[in-house]
C-alpha cells in the first residue's frame, strides 16, 4: 500500500521549491511582464498545494479552493494584462 | 487505480517544477511566459486529475470544472500578458525579424531594463 | 452527414490537441531542463484560411494553447496571426504544422 499522506507530503516540499523559484523571479524582476508571469505561475503552484492538501487530509473542499483560485487567476491576469498595455514597460 | 493516481500527481509537480526553472532560467518575457503558462497549466491539471483519482470522496464535477477552467482561460490570459508584453516593450532575444512591428505600437524597451 | 462529419473533427481537433499539448510539454521541459539553453524564438505570421471570426478565435484559442507557442495578435482583419514561438529553426515547417493540426478540423467545422 501506498501512504498517500507521505506521498503528498514529499510533493509538497518539492512544490516549495518551485514556490522559491517563482518567487525569486517575481523579486528580481527586471520587467513588469517578468513579475506577472512569476504571478501566474504563482497562483498555478497554490491551486496545485490545495489540491495536494485535499488529498493528504481527505477533505474534498479543498478542491473547491482550487477552482476558486483558477477562476480568480484568469481575473487577476486579464487585469494585469490592461494595467500593463496603459502603463508601458520599465521596471 | 491509487498508482495511476500518484504517478499523475508526480508526473504534474514535475512539471511545476520545470515550469518554475524554465522561469528563472529563460532569457527574456516572452519565453518565461512559454514555460510559467503553459507547462504550469499542465502539471495543475495533472495534479487535480490525480486527486480525483486518489480521494473517493472528491466530487468529480468540481475537478473537472477546474482543469476545464484553466484550458479555457489558459489561452486567452497567454494572449493578453503576450500582448501586452510586446506593447510595453518587454525584451525579446533571438528574433531576427519581427513582422509585428509594423501592425503594432511597441513602446521603447528601457535602457534600464539590463539582461537578466 | 453534415453532422456526422462534424462530430469527426471535433473528435480529430481533441485527440491532435491532446497529443500535441504532451509531445511539445515534454518538448519545452527537455529544452528548460539541458545544460546550456539554446532556443530559437521567432514571431511568425500565420495566414488563415478560415473566415468566420469565431473559428479565426478557435484556431488562435488552440494555437496558444499549445506549449512552445502563443498567439500574440491577430490582424484587424482577421486574416493573419502573429504567434511567437519558442523553438523553430523552420517556421514554415511550424506554420504548416499548424494548418495541418488545427486549421484543418476547424474549417471542417465551419462548412
Amino acid at each position: 500500500m501506498i501512504d498517500l499522506q507521505l506521498v503528498a507530503a514529499i510533493l509538497s516540499v518539492v512544490l516549495c521549491v518551485a514556490l522559491g523559484l517563482a518567487g525569486w523571479r517575481m523579486v528580481r524582476g527586471p520587467s513588469f511582464a517578468d513579475r506577472f508571469v512569476a504571478f501566474d505561475m504563482l497562483t498555478a503552484v497554490a491551486v496545485a498545494f490545495s489540491a495536494l492538501t485535499a488529498v493528504s487530509t481527505g477533505r474534498s473542499a479543498f478542491l473547491d479552493i482550487a477552482l476558486g483560485l483558477s477562476l480568480i487567476n484568469f481575473v487577476a491576469t486579464a487585469a494585469f494584462a490592461v494595467f500593463l498595455e496603459r502603463k508601458g514597460g520599465g521596471r | 487505480m491509487i498508482v495511476l493516481g500518484v504517478a499523475m500527481l508526480a508526473l504534474g509537480v514535475g512539471f511545476l517544477l520545470v515550469a518554475a526553472i524554465g522561469l528563472v532560467r529563460l532569457p527574456d518575457p516572452f519565453q518565461r511566459m512559454h514555460s510559467a503558462t503553459k507547462a504550469g497549466t499542465l502539471g495543475t491539471s495533472l495534479i487535480v486529475l490525480g486527486v480525483l483519482l486518489l480521494d473517493q470522496t472528491a466530487r468529480l464535477s468540481t475537478g473537472l470544472l477546474t482543469i476545464l477552467f484553466l484550458l479555457l482561460t489558459l489561452p486567452i490570459g497567454a494572449q493578453l500578458l503576450g500582448r501586452a508584453a510586446y506593447l510595453s516593450g518587454a525584451r525579446m532575444e533571438g528574433v531576427d525579424d519581427d513582422p509585428l512591428a509594423d501592425v503594432l505600437d511597441r513602446a521603447e524597451a528601457k535602457p534600464t531594463d539590463r539582461p537578466d | 452527414m453534415s453532422i456526422l462529419r462534424k462530430a469527426v473533427a471535433v473528435v480529430v481537433l481533441a485527440v491532435s490537441f491532446v497529443a500535441d499539448l504532451f509531445f511539445s510539454s515534454f518538448a519545452v521541459a527537455r529544452l528548460v531542463l539541458s545544460p546550456r539553453i539554446e532556443t530559437h524564438p521567432a514571431i511568425v505570421m500565420v495566414p488563415v484560411a478560415v473566415e468566420r471570426p469565431w473559428a479565426v478565435a478557435l484556431f488562435a484559442y488552440f494555437t496558444s494553447l499549445t506549449p512552445g507557442s502563443t498567439c500574440l495578435h491577430v490582424a484587424d482583419d482577421r486574416r493573419t496571426l502573429y504567434l511567437h514561438v519558442l523553438d523553430t529553426r523552420d517556421p514554415a515547417a511550424t506554420i504548416a504544422r499548424f494548418k495541418r493540426l488545427y486549421e484543418r478540423p476547424i474549417a471542417e467545422l465551419e462548412r
